[in-house]
């Protein structure tokens, strides 16, 4: 998580963090140990078996190759003395029958160096002793004991292959030694003169032999010195023949033989080939390995023996043993589960970067959508900020308990004195109510609802105002609320309201002051409370006086619409009967009725109590009786009735005019509404009276609305809800 | 139900003289009453004090103290606190008519008016005056 906590700090290093997770840490130190175990198995292994050769193969490989060189010394320099036995025979005699044999020995068969060349040469029945017979080692059995090879060539037959053959070449017979390229071969005869001219032995490079094993020759000159001290005469070559696997052989056998559990060595031999090394023969020195192994030695010994005027170099090397027997197996283990939690480690690693990248792409789709989103709500919140800063009503919003967290300019205008200081107090302490009115308003716990409630309210520095509050819920983070409180300075409206109320005030009581007088005046003259009046003067008294009347209804009318549209029109309910107010209205119409020759006809009434205000039901039914009257043909008919209908009171007024017409049925109730279509410009009015009458009806619960009346003319009808508060109701319902 | 003494005596307190005039005829010629008239508050309660009439008709709207402040003063003076006050006015604020009868005034008789209608309402609301005392 630090890795990410970073990234959003440093976003110039997100790519980096997220393909390089803190997860992927343990992972690498993981495969880092991995690499180090194995590392260290393989070259401990390694180190362990380099240390057991060295510490426990090696003394014996070393000791076995030294017993092994040693034998391999004795035998060659057997070889010698033998070659050497042979030609002192040969020296003593030039043809060796029995008798000079025996007496070369001596009788001392045994120790002489000659008879064991010659029973290493001769394929002998038995040993040789005194008394053998003379030529009789030249038998066998009665079977020859040489065999005729190339011309004079002899060649002892010998069951014992691994014996050197001895053969004696008369120098005369030169020739005769072509089968052994004594004669021809450039090396091998210099090597026979050598010996001839020197009297020593001397040893040719390496020959092929017949039987297939590489070796040499040993020719020792054989001759007899005619003068003592002189130079001998050579007579022949006594010239044995060394196949080197045989020496190696017997090195061998007596290497098994004498050392116990001895390492097979593999046996490399070569003879020095002196001055004559780089003739063709030499190329092909390769000794014959003895007991080969598949693996090659790691330990290699050398050694030179010199026998005669030749040396042989052999190398031994000790094969490796086996690698399973040298490595030790905790530390196999130990490597094994290096490497298992290398690879478990490197393929973690990857799949983790590989989810790791998912990841990654999967933040990118996010953080891309995320972006989006708030750049909307960014969008969003810069609208509802500016509807909040440049609204004109106050908002505020508040916290349960009314303590105001958040004011726009509009309400810390309203709080001038106090600006910004609003934040953190209460909504209680900006708006009090005033001294004697806290039951009609409290501004700490306001309800909350959607209607405007009009207050006058005292503010912080004292200012006496009045406002218009509503006060919202609004859900807030977390489950929590907030009050979003609204309030407008309604000063300017009702210092208008009040100019409008005193205007109309002082209208109202400027043109009824001097109408009452001359209403008053008109009256009394009228009737003739001052003095009788000339007839003449009598009907210009009633004109005026009835043109008076006309004004002061226009006064009333346009007092009422003002109020109702003011909302001041209230009423003063009380429980009263409609057939009085009928009755009333009646009486108040029957002179302006008698005036046109209209007849008022009213049916018979019924005590009908409704809760009303009495003096507005007058208005009312006065209106619609004058009306009625206003629009019936001369000597017409005007019928009032009331009827019950459910828990209404039903009452009518019904003229047999001209009507109403269709367009203008749907206009009647308006203000001014006047049908100039018909006869009201000759009727007069000012289309206020419906209108007011409606609003009467209205305001008490009640309706108001037109029919024409059956057969001819207008009928106008309200309905009142009854009341059971009146004694008389209870004897009518 | 017992006789209600007759109306004899109407003050009438009002600053327009035409008006007085009107009223002082219509009160005298038609109801029969005797009629008085004052043009200010101050003048009709000095006139009630030193000699209460049966009724007082009182106007609203009058320059120094309106109708409802003379009607205060009546209801503080204990000679004529208890003399019946009706208010005859072209005021139809109904806010301002509450506060007239709030005060105690018995009837609110509005201008223009009728002489008879005039006469009327004063012979009922002395009546009822008179009937509530009984």
């Amino acid at each position: 998580m630090a890795v990410e906590g970073e990234t959003g700090v440093r976003g110039g290093e997100q790519v980096a963090s997220r393909r390089l997770p803190a997860a992927v840490v343990p992972a690498l130190l993981t495969l880092l140990l991995g690499v180090a175990l194995t590392s260290f198995g393989v070259r401990t292994t390694a180190m362990l078996a380099g240390d057991a050769r060295s510490d426990q193969q090696r003394q014996q490989a070393e000791a076995a190759a030294e017993t092994f060189f040693l034998a391999l010394g004795q035998q060659l320099a057997e070889i010698l003395e033998v070659v050497h036995g042979v030609a002192a025979l040969f020296e003593a005699s030039s043809v060796v029958d029995a008798g000079e044999f025996a007496t070369f020995t001596d009788g001392s068969l045994e120790r002489n160096p000659a008879i064991l060349a010659l029973e290493y040469c001769m394929w002998l029945p038995g040993p040789l002793d005194s008394n053998t017979p003379p030529g009789a080692w030249l038998e066998r059995g009665g079977a020859p004991m040489y065999e005729r090879g190339h011309d004079n060539m002899r060649v002892p037959l010998s069951p014992r292959p691994y014996h050197t053959p001895i053969l004696f070449v008369e120098p005369r017979s030169y020739a005769d030694l072509a089968g052994l390229d004594l004669a021809f071969e450039p090396k091998r005869r210099a090597t026979l003169e050598a010996a001839r001219t020197t009297g020593d032995v001397a040893i040719t490079p390496r020959i092929e032999l017949i039987q297939g094993d590489g070796g040499f020759l040993v020719v020792v000159p054989v001759g007899r010195r005619l003068v003592p001290g002189g130079t001998p005469q050579v007579d022949g070559y006594a010239i044995g023949v060394v196949r080197l696997s045989d020496v190696v052989d017997a090195a061998s056998e007596d290497l098994r033989r004498t050392v116990v559990n001895a390492p097979q060595l593999e046996v490399e031999a070569r003879l020095d080939d002196g001055d004559n090394s780089g003739s063709a023969d030499s190329d092909d020195d390769t000794s014959p390995v003895v007991d080969a192994q598949g693996d090659a030695g790691i330990t290699e010994f050398s050694a030179t023996i010199d026998f005669g005027s030749r040396q042989m170099v052999a190398t031994a090397r000790a094969p490796s043993p086996a690698r399973a027997d040298y490595l030790d197996r905790s530390v196999v283990l130990v490597a094994c589960g290096g490497l298992v939690l290398t690879l478990w480690s490197t393929i973690w690693v990857v799949s983790q970067i590989n989810r790791r990248e998912e990841v990654g792409r999967l933040v990118d789709a996010r953080t891309q959508q995320l972006a989006a989103s708030m750049q909307e709500l960014a969008g969003r919140e810069a609208q509802l900020r500016a509807i909040f800063e440049t609204a004109v009503d106050g908002l505020l919003l508040c916290e349960k308990d009314g303590t105001i967290v958040a004011a726009n300019p509009a309400a810390r205008r309203l709080f001038a004195a106090a600006g910004e200081t609003v934040l953190g107090t209460s909504l209680g302490k900006q708006l009090r109510a005033p001294l004697g009115r806290e039951d009609r308003i409290s501004l700490s716990d306001p309800v909350v609802g959607t209607r405007w409630v009009e207050n006058e309210v005292i503010l912080a520095d004292g200012t006496g105002v009045d406002i218009e509050l509503v006060r919202v819920g609004l859900p807030y983070t977390g489950g929590a609320m907030l009050d979003l409180v609204l309030i407008r300075d309604i000063r300017e409206r009702k210092q208008v309201d009040r100019l409008q109320r005193q205007f109309i005030a002082m209208v109202n009581h400027e043109l009824r002051t001097p109408m009452t007088a001359l209403l008053g005046a008109l009256e009394l003259v009228r009737g003739e409370a001052v003095g009788p009046v000339p007839p003449a003067v009598m009907r210009l008294i009633v004109i005026a006086s009835t043109s008076g009347d006309r004004l002061v209804r226009i006064i009333n009318d346009m007092l009422d619409v003002e109020g109702l549209q003011a909302g001041r029109f209230q009423l003063v309910p009380d429980v009263v009967d409609l057939s009085d107010i009928i009755d009333e209205a009646v009486r108040a119409n029957s002179a302006y009725a008698a005036g046109g020759g209209t007849t008022i006809e009213v049916d018979p009434l019924p005590v009908a109590h409704v809760m009303g205000d009495r003096g507005r039901l007058v208005q009312v039914l006065t209106n619609l009786l004058s009306n009625a009257i206003k629009f019936s043909p001369a000597r017409g008919w005007v019928t009032v009735g009331l009827r019950r209908d459910g828990d209404e009171w039903v009452g009518s007024v019904a003229d047999r005019g001209d009507g109403v017409s269709e367009d203008f049925v749907q206009r009647l109730f308006h203000p001014f509404a006047r049908n100039d279509q018909t006869n009201a410009r000759r009727v007069g009015g000012t289309g206020l009276g419906l209108f007011i009458a409606r609003a009467i009806i209205e305001g008490h619960g009640g309706r108001l609305w037109y029919e024409p009346r059956a057969g001819g003319g207008s009928m106008f009808l309200f309905a009142l809800r009854a009341t059971r508060a009146g004694p008389d109701m209870q004897g009518q319902a | 139900m017992m006789d209600t003494p007759p109306l004899r005596s109407v003050l009438h307190i009002d600053d327009d003289p035409e008006i007085r005039e009107v009223v002082a005829l219509a009160l005298n010629r038609v109801g029969g009453f005797e009629v008085r008239s004052a043009p200010s508050g101050r003048v009709g309660l000095d006139l009630a004090i030193s000699d209460p009439p049966d009724f007082i008709l009182l106007d609203f709207m009058m320059p120094e103290l309106d109708g409802l402040s003379v009607l205060a003063l009546f209801k503080a003076e204990p000679g004529v606190r208890d003399i019946p006050v009706a208010f005859l006015t072209a005021h139809a604020d109904p806010q301002v008519r509450d506060r007239m009868r709030a005060l105690g005034a018995v009837d609110v008789v509005d201008k223009p008016f009728r002489a008879a209608d005039l006469v009327r309402r004063v012979e009922a609301s002395w009546t009822e005056h008179q009937q509530r005392r009984g």
